[in-house]
């Protein structure tokens, strides 16, 4: 055992070192991990970082800064407001920067002083408090009690009714997506490691060597697991980077059923690598140079395409009768399950037979395709069938 | 057709073995064996099957038909760990440094990690690779040190069969001379070599026994001086004195080749033909300095043997 096992270990290990050691795949995950920490960052600062403002308040009672604040508050924003001798010394501290609005209370109806132009949010907050002070003017003079004049403005807060609840399924159609979107070009990235790698080897001769030592199947399943692993550990690089950035940045209120989606994500990750690493290896073992590989893999790269924007549909009207065929058939599975799961409640058989009709499949592919494999990686000159492979194997 | 030496229980034999590719006979009941200490030179004509009949060892290729055994058992999987395996196709990853390959081809072969990284420093210094080329990507190597990292992949993992598919093609003459030294030394070692080449006179002056190959068939096998002996062509330099008379040689039975009149000549005697009648007329024709009975040539006994 230990000795089919270590080649197959010692093949992965070097499509692991060597392809992360490659200039090409340390700049693509530079360049994913940035896009992650600042595509969380930057939306959380633009609506954070503005959100604080400094008032001065000039004339008014003398609970008017508080109350600015309040409304402020109550609004979501953080409003600091300090009194001001009178308006000339409001007016300066908003020329020089030191404030972002002076309110002005006396005389009626008061007045807003601005830089340049009113502030979206901040506006309605200072036009409340002089709404609220105007209120108390009229009450005063109406006779009313401070009491009577909450009672006057207190709002309607009426009941709801929902007639069909749903539960709000947005975020998983975000994450839905995403995953989708993930998922398929994860798939095509590292099946089309395994393609240019199979090609390679081809084309440069060394595997007349490798397979005077190791047997063509040990050669594709060492090439697979060693991707694969690569590919598993980035997505969860990234993934890991963007749990922490999120958890610095602004905590999320996750949805419920979040982390059972990713682990579905993962999943048929891994099995859907397993399917297309195998026929990716077996179509570049046809081809003799690295332009044939692209040709050979068409029929493959299309069908992937093709079943990816079907995949749209299905985020419309999950419920569909051929997204569920869809979601079971093994090669379209991996990116229509977890869809289907994110939109809808699968029934547990439907996703326990998708498993396990996606487990069968690899087991048949990988004795297909490395037969395949082995027929035509020692074949050089010129691009062969797929029948001609299938016979020269032996 | 076999050629019997060293023992039995020590050689590498090849039974019947016959591969066809579709209407294509590549192979056709291939017999001979290779012995331990001797190096084999495989010969024959472009396309006669020599590389397929070394994929069929290496069990990149499986026969149709026949048998191989090394030392008396099959040749299975486990048997071909202790091959080495230089393809005429060389192929190596090229952005890889050399040191890091060598040590991974010797990795797949079942060395340990530290057996691998020892092995391989002794092997590139065998082949003569110096150390300040080991940290070199294989494509900044001349061609010449491409090849010697191919040999030194070939034989990391002190393989006890070494089977090599035209290791000559394209070294210089120092390159020959060091491979030539390489493989000398392999066999003095007991390794059980079988290499491929068109250089016919490089397979004679290193190669202890031949096996040469046309159209899928083992035409002749043996040590080369036996085979030399075997056969029943015999050459015949004759050098005299001065001018011999003209014509001396023409009706000698069974002796062809001239022109006669020189000084020097080199004459070819058929199976019919007997030396004492030569030497006689030669005596009768002028002073002879020189008479010497010679064997033919591996290239002679090649184009005999192939028909062309």
């Amino acid at each position: 055992m230990r000795q089919h096992l270590s080649p197959v270990w010692t093949i992965a290990r070097r499509e692991l070192t060597t392809r992360a050691r490659s200039k090409a795949f340390r700049i693509a995950s530079a360049v994913l991990l940035a896009g992650i920490v600042l595509g969380i960052l930057v939306p959380a600062w633009a609506m954070s970082g503005t959100a604080r403002f400094t008032v001065v308040v000039a004339g008014g009672p003398a609970g008017l800064p508080a109350a600015v604040s309040a409304e402020g508050a109550a609004a979501g924003l953080a409003v600091t407001a300090r009194p001001a001798g009178d308006r000339a010394a409001a007016v300066r501290q908003v020329e020089t920067g030191a404030a972002d609005a002076a309110l002005v209370a006396a005389p009626a109806p008061g007045e807003l002083v601005w830089r340049t132009t009113e502030e979206a949010r901040l506006a309605p907050v200072l036009t409340a408090a002089l709404d609220r002070l105007a209120a108390a003017r009229h009450a005063e003079e109406l006779g009313l009690t401070p009491a009577e004049l909450d009672g006057l403005l207190a709002p309607a807060d009426p009941r709801v009714t929902r007639l069909d609840p749903q539960p709000d399924r947005s975020a998983q159609l975000v994450i839905a997506t995403v995953g989708m979107i993930l998922l398929f070009v994860a798939l095509n990235f590292y099946g089309s490691y395994v393609l240019t790698g199979v090609v390679e080897e081809k084309s440069s001769r060394v595997v007349e060597v490798l397979l005077a030592r190791v047997r063509p199947a040990d050669l594709l399943a060492g090439k697979v697991l060693g991707i694969g692993i690569l590919g598993i550990g980035q997505f969860a690089v990234l993934a890991a980077v963007a749990a922490v950035t999120l958890q610095v940045a602004r905590p999320p209120r996750l949805p419920g059923g979040t982390v059972s989606l990713i682990a579905a994500v993962v999943l048929w990750f891994v099995l859907g690598y397993g399917f297309y690493s195998v026929l990716y290896g077996a179509l570049g073992a046809l081809a003799s140079r690295a332009e044939d590989a692209q040709v050979a893999a068409a029929p493959l790269t299309g069908f992937l395409m093709l079943a990816y924007f079907g995949a749209f549909t299905a985020v419309a009207d999950p419920a569909r009768w051929w997204i569920t065929a869809a979601s079971m058939f093994p090669p379209t599975a991996p990116i229509y399950m977890p869809l289907r799961s994110a939109l809808t409640d699968v029934p547990a058989w439907q996703t326990g037979a998708a498993v396990l009709l996606m487990i069968v499949a690899i087991g048949v592919l990988v004795r297909v395709g490395g037969r395949l494999y082995r027929g035509a990686v020692l074949h050089t000159g010129g691009r062969l069938r797929i029948r001609q492979a299938w016979r020269g194997a032996v | 057709m076999a050629a019997a030496v060293g023992e039995v229980g020590t050689l590498l034999e090849f039974a019947g073995v016959s591969k066809s590719y579709g209407s294509v006979r590549a192979l056709d009941g291939c017999t001979f064996t290779a012995a331990p200490k001797r190096l084999v030179g495989l010969l024959g004509p472009n396309g006669a099957g020599k590389t397929t009949l070394m994929r069929c060892l290496l069990g990149l290729v499986e026969p149709d038909a026949g048998t191989l055994r090394w030392r008396g058992s099959p040749v299975t999987d486990e048997v071909r760990r202790r091959f080495g395996y230089m393809p005429e196709e060389r192929g190596l990853y090229p952005s890889m440094p050399v040191d890091e390959q060598v040590r991974y081809f010797a990795r797949l072969s079942g060395l340990s990690r530290s057996a691998a990284a020892r092995s391989a420093r002794a092997v590139t210094d065998r082949v003569g690779l110096g150390p300040e080329l080991a940290g070199r990507r294989v494509e900044q190597l001349s061609h010449g040190n491409q090849q010697r990292v191919q040999l030194a992949v070939a034989l990391v993992h002190e393989p006890e069969v070494v089977v090599l598919d035209e290791p000559f093609a394209g070294l210089d003459p120092l390159g020959v001379q060091t491979l030539g030294g390489v493989l000398r030394d392999l066999a003095d070692e007991g390794t059980t070599l079988l290499f491929s080449s068109h250089q016919l006179d490089l397979v004679q002056h290193l190669c202890q026994d031949v096996v040469t190959m046309d159209r899928g068939r083992v035409v002749l096998a043996g040590p080369l001086e036996e085979l030399q002996q075997a056969t029943r062509r015999r050459h015949i330099d004759v050098t005299f004195g001065r001018r011999p008379a003209p014509g001396w040689s023409t009706a000698l039975p069974g002796v062809a080749g001239g022109p006669a009149a020189e000084r020097r000549v080199r004459l070819t005697l058929a199976a019919d033909g007997d030396p004492a009648t030569v030497l006689r007329a030669a005596l009768a024709a002028g002073p002879v300095l020189r008479f010497a009975l010679e064997p033919p040539s591996l290239e002679e006994m090649f184009r005999e043997a192939v028909h062309r």
